[in-house]
């Protein structure tokens, strides 16, 4: 046992001391403090986004003067952990729940990607940056730190063997399995260093920033990505003990590691992801939905054509706000009632049936998702960016619970809701407003303004809409968006987890059979 | 005598191993993109801005004529055109707006269609500037890190040298086998990419994009030669082959993956863009001066809107060039490396990047006039429309019923760049690639000139 | 033919390797050059071929001096080193014929390298084999047969028998002995005093880069030249 340990105290020195140890602890920690720093800035401007669009989206539902328009914007809260994995760029941020649209993940789209003079944030956005590709402390560990891993064994048997201290040291009286294993541990002592170090670091610098506020939970959940870190290194460390003893020189030792590392990296992810495309085409969105738009189209017309003839003139401004319903008479918005409740049901179902063709296209884009990631399973690097996605929570896995959450919720909503349409609320308040119906009193007064004070008064007052008072929503359901837990997020993790599990152990267990018959 | 040399170098490749794996992964690599590119391809070839469903119904009647009446105010779609080529460089294509809205009277905002599902696709672009951005270069290492540090070491580099040949012969003859290699490479794996796409039939290639398509592959070649002197030069440097593995494997993780990735970390530096806030302030402050007092008329009010309108479009121009100086820094930054510089290159010779965003606004601007003029003018000859007032509410009855026509104005052109084009945008990334190439050159060889050949005693 | 005069050569860390050092083989000759490990013999013979540059004196050969024209000096100089290696992956025959082609002869054909290294005494099995699958002492026998072929006046070796088993070291040296009857100049560095006296038309003693003794083959006939050798390295 005591020789183990020897072995372990040994590489773990003659790493530390190593060059290449001193070059790669220096760049993964200049990167990770970095990326941290700036994705740190940018954790806080989005935290910051994140609450000005919530209070303002509260604030725009106590506004709501009509049932129809009722539109609930459901912010996600920014993961802190998405620190670490970014994802894409285009995550959605906010989920509109609104009686005439389903949400699906398919709604994603480019937070921020509009370049207009209206916006309410404090810190700057810039669209165009999306360009270069985002770096996070995933893409580090996933990249350079294998590098890294690499560089730390590559010649751990080879480079003994031709200097010759293999030799002396198989002469001790140590089994070959311990030297494997004083080996590999003094190995995953010093590739861990930098990524603790990097991560104590990351920590260090949210702590003194105060931009960052981590609960029990994400503490957690960062615990989880150093220990799945870890794990990921040890995969590669196991695999690059692996070559260097097939290697019949350190060199090609290395050159055939980078070779894996290559394939690993780039060639098996990227090959999987166009092989994936070809197996599970998405769906042509669009296209289905025109389709059913234009069905519902020819109903809408053919009841309108039926329910409009002669009898209400109304009804032709279906497409304006509730504004234009301020200016009606009572009869007119009574008629209008009749109207909605044949017209409404039909515009919930055309959600309902948007809803099945998305999501029969979002199925498309996880079927996708999920034949790229068992034709890179192989690939550690692409278990790893699962792990670390899905503990992030900037996977597709998260998002489709946020999105079928906010379905539960718009599900009460319409509960709530369904019963209004068959009320003058639905769409115009003009009946608790009697002196804004057009009766002959109401217009000779108006007009008689008019004359005197110019035609906008008709706009300015007599239609002015906010002179009517907010409904009262105290009964509706409210906004509740349960972003998934820890618990969900480690149960995604789970599988590239046993899988890089498997290869290290796979790795090992190869590397020991080889250990043995190598010849010193 | 430099053929002797090149001829025995480039045997040596094309019988390694490392040559035929990089091969297979390059070709095959290349054509999936293709296919996948020429998949995708077909679900977005629709240009223009009137045929596009969605984009601004009802503009131009069958007959070509205009009904204004029917123009909107609240904008309507200008697409960018897309590049045939885009599967060469595409990420300045793809993450770059594409579509303008544009009302008659001022640009309202520019922005970047998405598209089904792109939230969760993965992040690396694949094309092929990045393909061979990344693989070629490494394989640059593969053929060459040794071949100075190996030979030394093996003694074979002296037994060259005791013949008749000077001594930059030899690794000149290395430079040219290995460039040799990865040219063979390259070319057999854009002519299977090329092949995929002629025969999956969707994208179609015009004779133009052949100019491009050669102007890539040379940029391509360029871009590898640098690679090729870092791997000569690492092993000149190195004293050991493994020394020179390392030192290459060292610099080629910063030239491909770190200073290209830290461009946009770099440009989050630039302060030059406003925060949302201040800008929509701004917006606001130039409502504030016109300001509509009491009485106006609707003639005169739609003036006065004029008039705000072209202040906020100079505004939000202002802001969106503003942006690009921001990418403009990082990319700046990124130029650090012949990676970065080889990838701006590359998108410029496709038809994407900075300076074709810059192209297509602008376009997208003189549009825009010269709709508004064509509206002025059908106001002129029909005294009772208001076209010019289409600011104003866009609504009620005051628009001419009649159809006009818009002229030059009736089309949005918004070509790719030609290849002479592509090649003047690249000219500056062509030549900084230059520089490196002659840089490493000159590094590599006067270190390799003043180096002994023989190992030094005791080693 | 091969000439050294007052050949100096101080390392860059001061080390000086080879003082003033005076050599002149004619054609016909086998100078053997002797001395400990260190002592410049390798020096010497990299100072010939340009390997690295003098910090004094010249170095000729057939009168052309070897850092200022070093590749004309080169047409005149075959190169044999203490351990020939050669491009593992390519079979004698490429490497042959890529050597002769670098030594400006682009005439030959398959034949003529097949003769040269039956010549040498190469198996006629190993013709087409790779090298990298060579004992050592069919290397140093590609290596002279790439000499031969140069066809260049001069000859310069550096230890070429180092390693090799006694009868390889016999044939090689019978090998050494037919070029003298073709009038090559030959300078061979060595360890192998024994071998040296067998073929050595002259004898010098290096020690520290000093050339300490040079005797010629009749002065030497009677003398016991590992004695001398010995005495001299006592100093």
């Amino acid at each position: 046992m005591t020789g183990i340990l020897d072995i372990i105290r040994k590489e773990l020195l003659i790493n530390l001391l190593s060059l290449r140890f001193i070059i790669g602890l220096v760049v993964v920690m200049l990167l990770i403090g970095l990326v941290g720093y700036v994705l740190t800035l940018d954790y806080a401007s989005r935290r910051q986004a994140y609450i000005a669009a919530a209070e303002q989206h509260s604030r725009a539902l106590e506004d709501a003067k009509v049932y129809s328009t009722i539109k609930v914007e459901m912010d996600i809260p920014p993961n802190p952990l998405s620190l670490l994995s970014r994802g894409s760029k285009d995550l959605p941020v906010t989920i509109t729940v609104s009686p005439y649209h389903v949400p699906t993940i398919l709604d994603a789209s480019g937070s921020g990607a509009t370049i207009s003079l209206d916006g309410t944030g404090d810190l700057p956005v810039n669209p165009l940056l999306r360009v270069f590709s985002s770096i996070d402390v995933g893409f580090i560990v996933g990249m350079i730190m294998s590098l890294f891993c690499i560089l730390l064994v590559f010649d751990s048997f080879s480079g003994e063997k031709e200097q010759g201290t293999l030799r002396v040291l198989l002469s001790a009286p140590v089994g070959r399995l311990q030297l494997l294993a004083g080996k590999y541990c003094g190995a995953l002592l010093s590739a861990a260093t930098p990524l603790t170090a990097g991560l104590l670091l990351l920590v260090i610098l949210w702590n003194i920033s105060g931009l960052v506020t981590l609960t029990p939970a994400d503490w957690l959940g960062l615990a989880c990505m150093y220990a799945a870190s870890i794990l990921y290194l040890a995969c590669f460390l196991a695999l690059g003990i692996l070559i260097s003893l097939f290697a019949e020189e350190s060199v090609t030792g290395l050159v055939h590691q980078l070779l894996v590392w290559v394939v690993a990296g780039i060639v098996l992810p990227a090959g999987a992801g166009y092989v994936a495309e070809f197996l599970h085409p998405i769906l042509p969105e669009t296209e289905l939905i025109r389709e059913a738009d234009e069905n519902y189209g020819r109903a809408y017309s053919n009841v309108r054509y039926q329910q409009t003839e002669g009898s209400w003139n109304v009804a032709y401004t279906d497409y304006a706000g509730p504004e234009s319903f301020l200016g009606i008479t009572e009869k007119e918005a009574l008629n209008r009632v009749e109207y909605n409740k044949i017209i409404f049901p039909m515009k919930f179902a055309l959600a309902e049936e948007h809803f099945h063709i998305r999501d029969a296209v979002q199925r498309s884009l996880e079927r996708r998702e999920e034949a790229r990631n068992s034709l890179d399973a192989i690939s550690p690097v692409a278990a790893y960016g699962r792990i670390v996605r899905a503990l992030a929570g900037s996977d597709i896995g998260s998002y489709r619970r946020t999105f079928a959450a906010a379905r539960n919720y718009r599900e009460s909503l319409m509960e709530y809701l369904r019963p209004k349409v068959a009320t003058a609320a639905w769409v115009t308040r003009v009946l608790d407003q009697p002196e804004l119906q057009p009766t002959k009193e109401n217009m000779s007064y108006w007009n008689e303004r008019a004359k005197k004070e110019g035609e906008d008064v008709f706009l300015k007052e007599w239609w002015n809409w906010s002179r009517v008072k907010p409904l009262d929503l105290s009964a509706m359901p409210r906004p509740n968006l349960e972003v998934p837990g820890l618990r969900e997020r480690l149960g995604d993790a789970l599988f590239p987890c046993a899988l890089l599990m498997v290869l290290t152990a796979g790795f090992l267990v190869m590397a020991g059979w080889k250990l043995l018959r190598y010849p010193a | 005598m430099i053929a002797t040399l090149i001829r025995r170098e480039f045997l040596e490749h094309v019988t390694s191993l490392r040559l035929s794996v990089l091969l297979i992964m390059t070709t095959g690599l290349l054509v999936t993109s293709a296919a996948y590119f020429s998949a995708r391809y077909d679900s977005t070839t629709t240009q223009s801005p009137f045929v596009r469903p969605g984009a601004s119904q009802g503009l131009v009647d069958k007959d070509g004529k205009t009904n204004l009446m029917m123009a909107p105010c609240t904008g309507f779609g200008l697409h960018r055109a897309l590049s045939p080529l885009g599967f060469l460089a595409g990420a300045g294509e793809r993450e770059f707006p594409d579509l303008v809205m544009v009302a008659p009277h001022g640009l309202k905002s520019i922005q970047r269609e998405t598209k089904t599902g792109e939230a969760f696709e993965p992040a690396a672009p694949a094309d092929w500037a990045y393909l061979i951005g990344v693989i070629l270069s490494f394989g640059a290492g593969l053929l060459t890190y040794r071949s100075v540090s190996g030979e030394r070491r093996d003694g074979t580099l002296a037994q060259v040298l005791a013949n008749p040949v000077p001594k930059s012969m030899p690794l000149l003859a290395k430079y040219l086998a290995a460039l040799l290699a990865l040219a063979f490479v390259l070319t057999f794996a854009m002519a299977s990419g090329v092949l995929t796409l002629i025969i999956l039939g969707k994208v179609p290639l015009g004779g133009d994009d052949w100019m491009k398509l050669s102007l890539f592959w040379g940029t391509s070649i360029l871009y590898l030669s640098f690679f090729v002197l870092l791997g000569l030069l690492s092993s000149v440097a190195g004293r050991s082959p493994m020394m020179s593995a390392a030192g290459f494997l060292l610099n080629w993780t910063l030239l491909v993956f770190i200073i290209p990735n830290l461009g946009g970390i770099i440009a989050g530096f630039d302060h030059t863009v406003l925060p949302p806030r201040e800008i929509s302030a701004m917006e606001q402050a130039i409502s504030a001066r016109y300001p509509e007092p009491p009485g106006t008329t609707l003639q005169q009010s739609s003036v006065i809107m004029l008039e705000r309108e072209d202040a906020s479009e100079a505004l939000l121009i202002q802001h969106f060039h503003a942006m690009c100086g921001q990418v403009g820094t990082g990319e700046r930054f990124a130029r650090l490396s012949p990676s970065a510089v080889y990838a701006y290159a590359a998108e410029a010779t496709a038809g994407g990047g900075l300076p074709r965003l810059i192209q297509f606004v602008d376009n997208a601007v003189r549009y825009r006039k010269g709709l508004f003029q064509a509206m002025l003018d059908a106001d002129r000859s029909d005294p009772s429309s208001q076209h010019i007032y289409i600011p104003y509410r866009c609504g009620g009855n005051v628009f001419s019923p009649r159809n006009v026509d818009l002229g030059p104005a009736k089309e949005f052109r918004d070509l790719p760049p030609s290849s002479g084009e592509s090649l003047l945008a690249a000219m500056w990334d062509l030549l900084l690639l230059g520089v490196y190439n002659l840089l490493a050159f000159a590094v590599a060889f006067t270190w390799f000139l003043r180096q002994d050949v023989a190992a030094l005693p005791g080693e | 033919m091969i000439q050294a005069v007052d050949l100096t050569k101080r390392y860059e860390d001061g080390n000086l390797a080879l003082d003033h050092l005076n050599l002149n083989i004619q054609p016909g000759q086998i100078y053997c050059l002797l001395g400990a490990n260190g002592a410049g013999k390798t020096t010497t013979i990299n100072l010939f071929f340009n390997f690295i540059e003098p910090t004094g004196g010249t170095a000729l050969i057939n009168g052309v001096d070897c850092t200022k024209d070093p590749i004309g000096a080169k047409r005149h100089a075959a190169y044999v080193s203490e351990n020939v290696m050669l491009y593992g992956n390519f079979t004698a025959r490429q490497n042959l014929e890529f050597f002769t082609r670098l030594a400006g002869r682009r005439e030959l054909g398959k034949e003529d390298y097949y003769m040269v290294m039956r010549q040498v005494g190469l198996p006629e099995r190993s013709f087409e084999n790779r090298v990298k699958t060579f004992s050592k002492g069919m290397r140093q026998k590609l290596g002279i047969a790439i000499a031969i072929l140069k066809q260049a006046p001069a000859l310069i070796l550096d230890e070429p028998t180092s390693g090799l088993d006694p009868k390889a070291g016999a044939e090689f040296m019978e090998l050494l002995t037919r070029l003298r009857g073709e009038g090559k100049a030959i300078l061979m560095s060595t360890h192998d005093i024994f071998r040296a006296r067998e073929v050595a038309d002259v004898v010098g003693i290096m020690k520290e880069g000093v050339l300490i003794m040079e005797k010629s083959r009749e002065n030497l006939m009677y003398e016991d030249l590992e004695k001398i050798y010995l005495k001299y390295m006592e100093v």
